[in-house]
């Protein structure tokens, strides 16, 4: 099968700092990925440089065969690439719906389709209660559920998740574990970008770990875990064991 | 639609407004003044309150029509019928090529507002200068002593009455189609935070870009108008912050966050003003007295008046109802 | 123009950038530790002005001698203003508090009119007509004052930020309001003594100014614009900018009007920041207070 997205030496440069090296990796169509690597290692450069957010500068990002590296954010969400935010950033001005409207935009421009398809998210997500409340009313979950909501609403083939467990309860973060698992069934890939290897180990079947911006090491989600040189980023020496 | 509910109520009050000024040429003025004022606050506040993006140069666009229609019938002999698209023609493109150059530096906040007050400086000094157009003694309309359809020309004051009240009605028309339409809803994505609209789809460069080339465009044909209906324009009165500044008066005490906020700002104020100046005769009083308002509507309903009335009714209608927010909170959780 | 008219036109912009470069750092002074911008900032001017004016007209006090007891005033008035209105409009939307220190500004300026009427006053005094001449260039004596005392106190404003405690308590808050907070300083006295010495710093420039320039109430209002031309040239919350920006603007200002009309003259700061923030948002000296 053709890889959806594809990095090809991806590099990352601010000023003379270099956030990101030579990464390259690949994501097949119906597989939930994981980006793994310890705190500063450049994880959200380049989720950043995926989403558009950034532009690299350096190397080639391939999404459905077709460059994106460098194109803005909008033009990366209508060809099926859309990403959450860790710190959720809702429309506070706005109901639920309204918010998921906004997203659905993307696919339907007539206002009476677009609302049909927020609805159709919203009670995909069991959300449809709050489909009349200010967004600014939710809390920390209910956010974070909003901000898949208004991401699945764009009707993406690749789904970017940042942190999305980051804050939640053991049983908030089951149930949101269990709405991520059910996405590559219904045509959507998913990258996410996680801290708590458990989660990893439960959710994806291929990861990439990366330390001070370089690829550390990319295959399935076990090996990736346990290559003593990950082991050895994560905990600072060899002979730690990841788990729990 | 709900909206569309409220923007034929608007209308209604506009034409019944209009129906009991035509007893007095005195009330006329007044409504004339508030319709123009109300016009050109909804026309900012399409940009402040719905597009997020705070204006302080809006009076260039006043000023565009108000010198195209000016120096046309003085210079030329054009009528208005060439005079008015020409104006609203080049405000649209002064602010296509604003809005290109400021956004393209994501100039926000108050950067862009102080950007477009640089503009608005630029264009005030020059015209000053500028022998054309009259400089600071500014034009006069020439004027016959017939009435001219041709020429937007009336002795009596209602024929302005009807074309200013149509402007207003118009522009709520309009705002409340493209509220209710993707662009509405992008432009309020765009205010409430722009980088996760543009992670959905949001081009914000052409939504705000268009959003600036409408409100230029409703403010040059309110310009338009007060050429043709005041017969004189100069730097001050078309192009000064004043005006610019009055646009954001009427905007945050009437209430940003709905379309027809700011017409009632205009509504409670305009007239006020009116008052205050013909009863005290304190130099200035009427603006002392809404500069006091503004400070303290600004800091203590952020929302404005008409944000305060609504919340007030939405929650008064909220109320009965015994599921609220907390039970719904709580069916989900054990869902 | 002559070679000698030009040489003129560049003493007066140096002489005008001292003194916009003392109102300007006020300003950014305050946007520097605050992130609020005072659009009211050249109101607070046109008060030391008249403050000036009428310790001269009522009293025969000197303008130089004036300056102890206007600056002191209006650094309470400083003080006061955070207190009451400031303080508040740090917890509303940026739109709103735009619309507070403008609301600020349009009420100061029509008190103004209502209490000393629109007529433009000046201090006269026998050294306001003289001048030293240095070959084709006159140099007015009260010009050289204002701008020998704009250089002596933005001098002593830069020592301050940068050698005293509370200098380095100033550039803490403006780097990180959170990170200052959470080292115990107290972050609403920290605003306050900015809004004093921001505001103060006017109490030095009014009462000199108004021996160069007539005061009206909205003698103000064009100094404000100047100020936030000044510190965005230069880089907005950054004290080497505002040097910078004012020596731009005052020499642009001076030669255009040397060369064109006086319209120009007065558009000729605002085409320049069209330029900058169009070339370098970030100002030409991007470097902020805090470093």
């Amino acid at each position: 099968m053709t890889a959806l997205l594809e990095l090809k030496n991806v590099g990352k440069a601010f000023g003379g700092l270099k956030a990101l090296s030579d990464v390259s990796f690949s994501v097949a169509p119906d597989e939930i990925f994981a980006i793994i690597g310890p705190n500063g290692a450049g994880k959200t450069t380049l989720f950043n440089c995926i989403a558009g957010a950034l532009a690299p500068t350096q190397g080639e990002i391939l999404f459905q065969g077709r460059r994106i590296d460098g194109r803005p954010p909008h033009e990366i969400c209508a060809q099926g690439l859309v990403r959450t935010f860790q710190i959720v950033k809702p429309f506070r001005g706005m109901t639920v719906l309204e918010n998921v409207k906004v997203a659905a935009f993307a696919r339907h421009p007539r206002p009476r389709d677009a609302e049909a398809a927020a609805h159709r998210v919203l009670a995909h997500l069991g959300m449809e209660a709050f489909a009349e409340t200010d967004a600014d009313e939710l809390n920390v979950a209910q956010m974070r559920r909003l901000e898949i909501a208004r991401a699945l609403a764009t009707e993406p083939k690749l789904l970017l998740l940042d942190e999305m467990l980051a804050g939640l309860t053991p049983a908030e973060s089951a149930a949101m574990c269990d709405l991520i698992r059910a996405l590559p069934r219904q045509g959507i890939a998913v990258i996410v970008v996680e801290h708590s290897i458990p989660v990893v180990r439960s959710l994806c079947e291929r990861a990439v770990a990366i330390t001070f911006g370089e690829v550390l090491a990319e295959g399935t989600t076990e090996e990736v875990i346990d290559d003593p040189r990950v082991q050895e980023a994560y905990l600072g020496r060899a002979d730690a064991k990841v788990d729990a | 639609m709900s909206g569309f509910r409220t923007v034929a109520i608007v209308a209604a009050l506009v034409v019944a407004a209009f129906l009991l000024a035509l007893s007095d040429r005195y009330y006329m003025d007044v409504f004339i003044l508030t319709c123009f004022y109300g016009a050109l606050a909804v026309s900012w506040n399409m940009m402040a309150g719905l597009t997020g993006l705070m204006s302080l140069g809006h009076a260039l666009f006043v000023g565009i029509g108000a010198y195209s229609v000016a120096w046309g019938a003085s210079v030329q002999g054009w009528p208005p019928l060439v005079t008015w698209p020409m104006g609203v023609v080049i405000a649209v493109a002064a602010a296509a090529v604003m809005g290109m150059l400021c956004f393209r530096y994501g100039l926000r906040g108050y950067f862009f507002a102080i950007a477009t007050l640089a503009f608005n400086e630029v264009a005030f000094f020059s015209v000053s200068a500028s022998v054309a157009l009259g400089r600071s003694d500014g034009l006069i309309l020439p004027t016959s002593s017939e009435d001219s359809v041709m020429m937007l020309q009336f002795f009596d004051k209602w024929p302005y009455g009807l074309i200013i009240g149509t402007v207003l009605i118009a522009t709520l028309a309009i705002g409340q189609y493209l509220l209710t339409s993707r662009t509405g809803y992008y432009w309020r994505a765009l205010r409430d935070n722009e980088e996760a609209a543009e992670a959905l789809g949001v081009n914000a460069r052409a939504y705000k870009l268009r959003c600036f080339m409408l409100s230029a465009g409703i403010s040059a044909v309110c310009g338009a108008f007060y050429a043709n209906y005041v017969a004189f324009v100069d730097p001050r009165s078309v192009l000064g912050i004043d005006l610019s500044i009055q646009m954001l008066v009427y905007s945050i005490i009437g209430g940003m966050a709905l379309l027809w906020g700011p017409l009632l700002g205009a509504v409670l104020l305009v007239p006020f003003s009116v008052l205050l100046r013909n009863i005290s005769a304190m130099q200035g009083s009427e603006i002392i007295a809404y500069a006091v308002l503004l400070v303290v509507l600004a800091l203590i309903l952020p929302q404005g008046i008409a944000g305060w009335l609504t919340a007030r009714w939405r929650r008064r209608k909220a109320a009965p109802r015994p599921e609220g927010f907390a039970s719904v909170a709580a069916a989900e959780k054990s869902a | 123009m002559t070679f000698g008219i030009f040489l003129q036109a560049v003493v007066s912009g140096l002489a005008n950038a001292s003194i916009y470069a003392l109102i300007a750092v006020g300003l950014t002074l305050v946007f520097g530790v605050m992130r609020i911008i005072n659009f009211a900032h050249g109101e607070f001017l046109m008060i030391a002005m008249y403050g000036g004016f009428f310790a001269w007209s009522l009293f025969g006090v000197d303008p130089v001698m004036a300056i102890l007891i206007v600056t002191p005033l209006l650094a309470l008035l400083g003080m006061a203003l955070y207190g009451g209105i400031v303080r508040l409009a740090l917890k509303v939307p940026e739109i709103n508090q735009m619309a507070v220190t403008l609301g600020l500004s349009l009420l100061l300026q029509h008190l103004a009119l209502v209490l000393f009427s629109g007529d433009n006053m000046l201090v006269t005094q026998p050294r306001s007509t003289a001048g030293i001449v240095l070959g084709p260039v006159v140099i007015q004596v009260t010009h050289l004052i204002a701008c020998g005392a704009s250089l002596l106190l933005l001098g002593l404003i830069y020592l301050i930020l940068r050698r005293t405690d509370f200098g380095l308590v100033m550039r803490a808050v403006a780097q990180s309001r959170d990170g200052a907070a959470l080292s115990g300083i107290d972050i609403a006295s920290v605003y306050k003594w900015a809004m004093a010495v921001g505001v103060g710093t006017l109490g030095v420039t009014g009462p000199l100014l108004v021996s160069i320039l007539y005061v009206n109430p909205h003698v103000g209002a064009l100094f404000t614009l100047k100020a936030f031309v000044i510190v965005i040239v230069g880089g907005l919350g950054s004290f080497g900018g505002v040097l910078v920006g004012a020596l731009i603007v005052g020499l642009a200002e001076s030669i255009a009007g040397a060369w064109f009309s006086a319209s120009i003259a007065a558009a000729v700061p605002f085409a320049i920041l069209i330029l900058v923030l169009l070339l370098r948002p970030e100002g030409l000296m991007n470097r902020s207070l805090a470093r």
